[in-house]
């Protein structure tokens, strides 16, 4: 390897790992996070050589960023592991040509793309959609001297749909007494691109309010009015640069922005601040589904205890139950099995998601482990 | 493509080769070989085309077969993976064409007069350099160009089409009752910044390639500068001119990455064109590749193939437009007319002083020897400054006259224009560069260099990004050795050999690859090379769909150089006794040689900042790889790493995303350089 890499190098152990400065939210915990944890959790790593391709899903791009780095480091340079984030429908189409040992996806997958995925794997084999990573999305503000914000289901449903177009709307005010509202022009900035956040996020808005966001879940925004950007971080610059913005976006980018978030509203019509336990309370009440060695996760939205907050997604991992190439299973295996580990899972708030519940983290970790 | 030489009577195809045959025992050896390799050059750029169209055409069937909306005229979601598929690309097009339309109109006046004055105004010593300045605009890698619009366009554009609202709001398209900003007009500004480096350099070269005596002409018969520029280079160029603003039109309709981040997108027609709203099949490509399935990759396709056909219609209108040139009496340029309309003609003085004068318009009314004392030299007035390009040769007396007051002034006063468009193209560079290099230079430092990304996380400084820099320069490297021979062979045929349906072909193709999208350059590679024939993800892979990107620009940009060979030296070469293929080999390839490099280097700038076929078809690792050839192994670029680190929320990641951008943009000007260089250095009659 040394001998290959010339006069570069791969050799990043000596450099300042000064991690964890940034100003997101992950930062205090973050940089002790990164730094100790992944010493702390080595024990559950399953090492193996070899070299492991993945692509998909760019919401869980961090997360597994900083899995290979911890994998790699534990298992040292013959091992690599590399996550391409092409999005969901390159993954998964990549993974069903069996150019990528496994997929990050926003969804699992669709009855339609079962088939093939199926038989890329071989006879008698199943392309398994096994939910991961969680997330949770922000509903970001800028508003002027304005820092706590309640906003109901019904009223962003109103807000996305162009219905409600000023600040200082009474609807808005009627659910903050006290806060001093603007006459300002409300813009909403949504997704531009296909994505699970905005899948997940009209899905809370339909289940919970369904008078005022008639539209079916969908992965393109189907709320009428606003404007689209590119990315999660597209809509978090915009709403940054712009008074009297709003949108969504995973809590990372809200927090990296120093975005202010909304206390969204439940199915109940409490108002729940955004916090990782909140939303773990809430993913923890998701029904799970484990038909055909699956792990899809349904939200209940009717579920609306004070502490649990509803705009949630699940990102998944598309692999293979049986038929992987045997060069790569133990690698395929021991990354996988790292990821539904105690080891990786604790660090998830600290990257800006959530993790599994430990009921939730075993059974992932069981169909990890009976990868063939 | 005749128009470009100064001889009115030269036939298509350069020809000679045949008279010199005549002198010989009958077609020589070298010349049959020399023929069938660019013949089959030509031939296999066709096949090449036709494969990917063939390809294009099968899966934009499959999605337009299972689509349940009226493509033409659905305004609806995008929404081609849904049951029922729903998809319109209508409304797409319209977008496209209004955003380069746009770019199109602010781009072609200040590239021409960037052109203009660093061939014609600027000091000899400094244009080199002014022209590279210049150039460095095409060194930004596009999603580069769409931070810079968000972070900094947007937000002042939203002023401007304010104003512009306000004061021209009632022509519809200018009216406004919603948000600004992120609008067609704010992307076609962005398309215009991208697209000037490549008008202004073909023109600069073409502008350039003047000949001497026509220039001498005009001084001669006493024009100040500026009426040399409309008798001489103006017209001398004004097909390689045309051909440079279909490239550059060809490049705003395929451009992918700015437009999707800057542009808010909808999928209506776009009538308010300053409001933020509006999408362009390229765009729409980028946003909705990463989340589309087997029909929705069809559908994007579908509207990728409805991009061909736009920009065949274009390049058809401006074949037409530009194609009228040939005629000597074309009045296009009269409303340019040195002299005001209406004068009478004092002397018809073509091919009086020159053979070669055909080509300075000559028609009535355009040249005219004012009756005025004549004053001592012809290059002492303030237009004329500089000597080697005034007339020292021309001393009839009558031809001797100094420009009338009102002329100089004309003739300043156009200067002074095209030192405007000067600063005004650099103005962009420079709020670009600073924005790259203050982001990135917190990320930069030795170990940046020499170091990669392996085993850092996101939100953890240092690392750097050793693996893209050499996985950037052996894809595009292969890219240019596959590309460069093909392309000049494909133009070498076109400008010498080609007549007839396969040289016509050829042209088509051409113009249409020009506006492929790049993403479906990569679904091709993908599709073809690594599904297909069952071929590996490596860096060679990415290096192919580079190919495909590269060869258009090659191709075009080095006939145009051809062309500008003047026939003088074919013909003398020939009466030597020399054959075709030495002429062409020894003769008219170096004697272009300096323009073919520039049109090889804005091919090398497009393909070294291209992120999306990358993506799909080259697995990103975060180690060092240094083998393109490696198996499924994978390799890093500099803009896969940009496009990666950029989406993390971390600073510390996005501290890398500028300082590789900031890298990319100094490599590719540093190969540029060196091309130049060595242009320079080989260049014919150097001493």
């Amino acid at each position: 390897m040394a001998g290959l890499t010339a006069c570069g190098s791969d050799n990043n152990s000596s450099s300042s790992s000064s991690g964890g400065s940034s100003s997101t939210s992950s930062a205090a915990g973050g940089s002790t996070g990164s730094s100790s944890s992944s010493g702390s959790s080595s024990a559950n790593i399953a090492c193996a050589n070899g070299t492991l391709t993945a692509q998909g899903s760019t919401a869980q791009q961090a997360a597994l960023n900083k899995f290979v780095k911890d994998y790699q480091t534990k298992c040292g340079n013959s091992t690599n592991v590399s996550y391409n984030g092409t999005g969901s429908g390159p993954g998964v189409t990549a993974f069903t040509n069996k150019q990528a040992d496994f997929a990050g996806s926003d969804f699992p997958l669709a009855a339609s793309q079962q088939p093939a995925a199926d038989q890329r794997c071989g006879s008698g084999s199943k392309a398994l959609s096994v939910g991961t990573i969680p997330g949770v999305i922000a509903v970001m503000y800028n508003i002027p001297n304005v820092s706590k914000l309640n906003l109901s289901a019904s009223t962003l449903a109103k807000i996305f749909n162009s219905k409600i177009t000023k600040w200082n709307d009474a609807a808005i005010a009627q659910e903050n007494p006290g806060v001093n509202l603007p006459d300002l022009t409300i813009q909403t900035f949504h997704r531009s691109d296909g994505s699970g956040t905005s899948y997940n996020f009209s899905n809370y808005l339909n289940k919970t309010a369904a008078s005022d966001f008639p539209a079916a879940a969908n992965k393109q925004w189907p709320g009428s009015g606003g404007q689209g950007q590119q990315g999660s971080k597209g809509v978090a610059q915009a709403v940054q640069s712009t008074s009297g913005g709003i949108g969504y976006a995973e809590v990372s980018y809200a927090t990296s922005n120093h975005l202010n978030t909304a206390n969204i509203g439940n199915a109940a019509g409490k108002f729940v601040p955004l916090t990782i336990p909140n939303a773990a309370n809430f993913l923890n009440k998701a029904k799970v589904d484990t038909t055909g060695g699956n792990y899809l996760f349904n939200f209940d939205y009717t579920y609306s205890a004070d502490d649990a907050y509803p705009a949630v997604l699940v990102t998944y991992e598309i692999v293979c139950s049986t038929g992987n190439e045997s060069s790569k299973l133990p690698e395929l295996k021991g990354f996988l099995g790292y990821l539904a580990s105690d080891g990786a899972q604790s660090q998830l708030p600290n990257l800006g998601y959530v993790s599994l519940s430990s009921d939730q983290e075993s059974a992932v970790a069981a169909i990890y482990s009976g990868l063939s | 493509m005749s128009g470009i030489a100064p001889t009115a009577t030269r036939p298509a195809p350069r020809g000679g080769g045949g008279s010199a045959q005549s002198l010989t025992s009958g077609p020589r050896r070298g010349d049959l070989v020399f023929s069938g390799v660019v013949r089959a050059a030509a031939i296999f750029l066709l096949l090449l085309m036709a494969t990917i169209a063939g390809f294009l055409v099968f899966r934009a069937t499959t999605a337009l077969n299972a689509n349940h909306a009226n493509v033409a005229t659905y305004t609806g979601q995008w929404a081609p993976d849904d049951t029922p598929a729903k998809f319109g690309i209508g409304s797409l097009a319209w977008g496209t064409l209004v955003t380069s339309v746009i770019a199109i109109v602010i781009a072609a006046p200040v590239a021409i007069g960037v052109a203009l004055f660093i061939s014609q105004y600027a000091p000899r010593r400094l244009a080199q350099v002014l022209g590279y300045i210049i150039d460095l605009l095409a060194a930004v890698p596009s999603i580069i160009y769409g931070l810079w619009g968000i972070l900094f366009l947007v937000p002042h554009m939203q002023g401007a089409s304010q104003v512009v609202g306000d004061v021209l709001g009632w022509i519809p398209i200018f009216n406004t009752n919603g948000p600004l900003g992120r609008s067609v007009f704010t992307a076609g500004v962005i398309l215009s910044i991208m697209i000037l480096p490549i008008i202004a350099a073909i023109s600069r070269e073409i502008f350039l390639q003047t000949p001497r005596e026509q220039v001498e002409a005009a001084y001669a018969l006493g024009a100040t500068r500026w009426e040399m520029i409309k008798l001489a280079v103006l017209p001398y160029g004004r097909r390689g001119v045309g051909s440079a603003i279909v490239l550059g039109f060809g490049r705003a309709l395929g451009e992918t990455v700015a437009v999707a981040m800057v542009l808010s997108t909808t999928y209506n027609f776009v009538t308010k064109w300053l409001q933020s709203g509006g999408n362009t099949i390229a765009a729409n490509i980028a946003l909705q590749f990463g989340s589309a399935f087997k029909i929705g990759q069809g559908a994007l396709i579908a509207s990728g193939l409805v991009l061909f056909v736009v920009t065949f219609l274009v390049n058809l209108l401006a074949r037409r437009i530009t194609g009228r040139a040939d005629i000597p009496k074309d009045e296009r340029w009269s409303l340019l007319s040195v002299f005001r309309p209406g004068r009478r003609t004092a002397a018809h003085m073509e091919s009086s002083y020159d053979a070669n004068a055909a080509d300075v318009p000559d028609r009535e009314g355009t040249l005219q020897a004012r009756d005025q004392a004549p004053e001592v030299a012809a290059d002492d007035t303030a237009g004329r400054a500089r000597p080697h390009r005034a007339a020292h040769g021309a001393v009839g007396d009558t031809m001797l006259v100094s420009p009338s007051l009102p002329r100089r002034i004309r003739s300043t006063f156009a200067g002074g224009m095209t030192v405007g468009t000067f600063v005004l193209a650099l103005l962009p560079l420079i709020s670009i560069l600073w924005l790259v290099v203050n982001n990135g230079r917190h990320a930069m430092s030795p170990s940046f260099l020499t170091h990669s990304l392996r085993n850092i996380d996101d939100s953890q400084f240092g690392g750097g990004v050793y693996h893209a820099i050499i996985g950037t320069l052996e894809q595009s490297g292969l890219a240019t050795l596959i590309a460069v021979p093909i392309g000049i062979l494909v133009a070498v045929y076109l400008v010498e050999y080609g007549r007839g349906a396969l040289a016509t072909a050829v042209t088509f193709f051409v113009d249409v690859m020009m506006g492929l999208p790049s993403i479906v350059a990569g679904l091709f590679i993908l599709s073809m090379w690594i599904l297909g024939l069952g071929q590996h993800a490596n860096g060679f892979a990415g290096a192919l769909a580079l190919t495909i990107l590269m060869l258009p620009v090659v191709i075009r940009s080095s006939e145009e150089m051809l062309k500008l060979v003047p026939d003088s030296l074919r013909e003398a070469s020939y009466a030597l006794g020399v054959p075709k293929w030495k002429t062409i080999t020894k003769i008219v390839i170096p004697t272009a040689l300096p323009g073919i490099v520039t049109g090889v280097m804005l091919g090398v700038a497009r393909v070294m900042g291209e992120t999306a076929p990358i993506l799909l078809v080259v697995g990103y690792i975060q180690n060092i790889n240094v083998n393109p050839f490696s198996g499924d192994e994978g390799q890093a670029t500099l803009p896969t790493v940009i496009y990666n680190t950029y989406t993390s929320p971390e600073h510390a990641s996005n501290d890398r995303t500028w300082a590789a951008a900031f890298l990319l943009i100094v490599i590719i000007m540093v190969l540029n350089i060196i091309a130049r260089l060595i242009a320079w250095w080989k260049k014919p009659g150097r001493a």
